[in-house]
C-alpha cells in the first residue's frame, strides 16, 4: 500500500506523457504494480536502486501496451528523456510529503494562490499554512537537490 | 510559469539564502508540470492478480515447491495434449550455457492472445538447490537479469518446463538462469 501510494502518481504521470489516453494510461498503471508486486521477489536492494527499478517496470508496461495494440491506435505524448525523468523525480518528490505540506505546496505552485488565500482556502491560519508551505519546499529542495543545485 | 506575483508569499519571513533556495525548488515544479489527477479506479491498490511471495512469509518454500509442481504438471498435460509438438512453432530458439556441463535449450513459441511469450526451456544438469530455492528465468539486459520469466525446478536428468515472458522481446539481448534467491547466473544465452 505504501509503495502504491509514493508511486501511483510518478506511474501514472509517466504513462500519461508517453501515452495520451487517460484509459490506457490508466491500465499500464495496474500493470506496473502488478508486474512490480510479482517481481519483488527477484529485486535485491543490495545490487539495484529501487527508484530505477520501479522506473524501468513502469517504461515496460508502457512499450507492452504500445506494442500490443494495433499499430497507430495508442496516442504518443512526448518522449524528451531528460524532461520525463525530472517529472518523475519531481513526481516521487511531491508523494513524499504531508498532505497538508502537499496542499499547500501544490496550490500554492499551480494554483496560484498566497499565503492568504490559501489560508481561506484550506480553513487554516496564515502563519500555519506558511509553515507547511516552508517544510514542503524544504523537504522538496532535499530530494531535488540535483535539480534545485 | 504559472502563478501570480504574491503566490511566493508563502515563503515569507525566511533569509534571503533559504528563500533563494526554497524559490528554485518552485521554479523546477513549474517546469516540471502538475502532477497528473487520479482517476477514482487508482485511488487505492489495485488487487494483484498473483500474489506471489511476499505474503507467504515463511511457507515461501512450500509455496515454491507446490507452484514448481502445478507448473511442471500443467506442461506436462499441455504437451500431451499438444501432441508434444509445441517446440516446432518455435519463433526463436537459443542454446544455454554454463559451468560444470550445464546446459539447456529455449524455444520462444508464438505470442499468446494476451501477449505473453510462451517459453519451452530444457535444463541439463543445473546444480541442486537448497530448501526454498528455485530456478528462475530471466531475460538480459547487457548480459545482466533483467526481467523475470518465472520460476522452475528440475529431477535429476533433462528437465523441461514451460514457462512465459510478458514482456517486449526486443529490448533484452539475452536469456539466463539462475539460482534464486541469490540470482547466480547458472546459464547464459545470447538472442540471436
Amino acid at each position: 500500500v505504501e509503495l502504491f501510494r509514493r508511486y501511483v502518481r510518478p506511474v501514472y504521470g509517466l504513462a500519461l506523457s508517453r501515452i495520451e489516453d487517460h484509459a490506457l494510461a490508466e491500465g499500464v498503471t495496474r500493470a506496473t504494480f502488478d508486474a512490480l508486486w510479482r517481481e519483488s521477489p527477484a529485486f535485491d536492494p543490495a545490487t539495484a536502486d529501487a527508484e530505477d527499478w520501479i522506473h524501468d517496470v513502469a517504461i515496460r508496461a508502457i512499450e507492452t501496451q504500445v506494442e500490443r495494440a494495433p499499430s497507430g491506435s495508442v496516442p504518443a505524448g512526448q518522449t524528451d528523456a531528460a524532461s520525463e525523468r525530472r517529472r518523475w523525480r519531481v513526481q516521487r518528490a511531491l508523494a513524499t510529503l504531508t498532505p497538508e505540506q502537499s496542499l499547500v505546496v501544490e496550490l500554492s505552485v499551480w494554483g496560484a494562490m498566497g499565503a492568504t488565500e490559501l489560508a481561506r482556502y484550506v480553513g487554516l491560519p496564515v502563519e500555519t499554512v506558511r509553515t507547511h508551505a516552508r517544510a514542503g519546499y524544504a523537504r522538496l529542495a532535499e530530494a531535488l537537490a540535483e535539480d534545485v543545485g | 510559469v504559472s502563478g501570480t506575483a504574491d503566490a511566493n508569499d508563502v515563503l515569507d519571513g525566511l533569509d534571503d539564502r533559504e528563500r533563494e533556495r526554497l524559490e528554485r525548488v518552485r521554479t523546477v515544479l513549474v517546469e516540471a508540470g502538475p502532477p497528473p489527477e487520479l482517476p477514482p479506479t487508482l485511488a487505492d491498490p489495485p488487487e494483484p492478480s498473483d500474489r506471489g511471495w511476499p505474503s507467504v512469509g515463511r511457507y515461501r518454500s512450500t509455496v515454491v515447491a507446490i507452484a514448481i509442481v502445478a507448473g511442471v504438471a500443467l506442461f506436462g498435460i499441455g504437451y500431451v495434449l499438444g501432441g508434444g509438438e509445441t517446440s516446432t512453432q518455435a519463433v526463436e530458439t537459443s542454446t544455454l550455457s554454463g559451468d560444470g556441463g550445464a546446459s539447456g535449450e529455449l524455444a520462444v513459441l508464438p505470442r499468446d492472445g494476451a501477449g505473453n511469450w510462451p517459453v519451452e526451456l530444457t535444463v541439463r544438469r543445473l546444480p541442486a538447490l537448497e530448501d526454498g530455492e528455485a530456478y528462475a528465468l530471466w531475460l538480459t539486459r547487457a548480459g545482466a537479469p533483467d526481467a523475470s520469466c518465472g520460476l522452475f525446478a528440475v529431477g535429476r536428468e533433462a528437465t523441461a518446463v514451460r514457462l512465459n515472458c510478458p514482456y517486449r522481446l526486443d529490448a533484452f539481448d539475452g536469456w539466463a538462469v539462475t539460482r534464486t534467491p541469490g540470482e547466480r547466473v547458472l546459464l547464459k544465452a545470447t538472442r540471436g
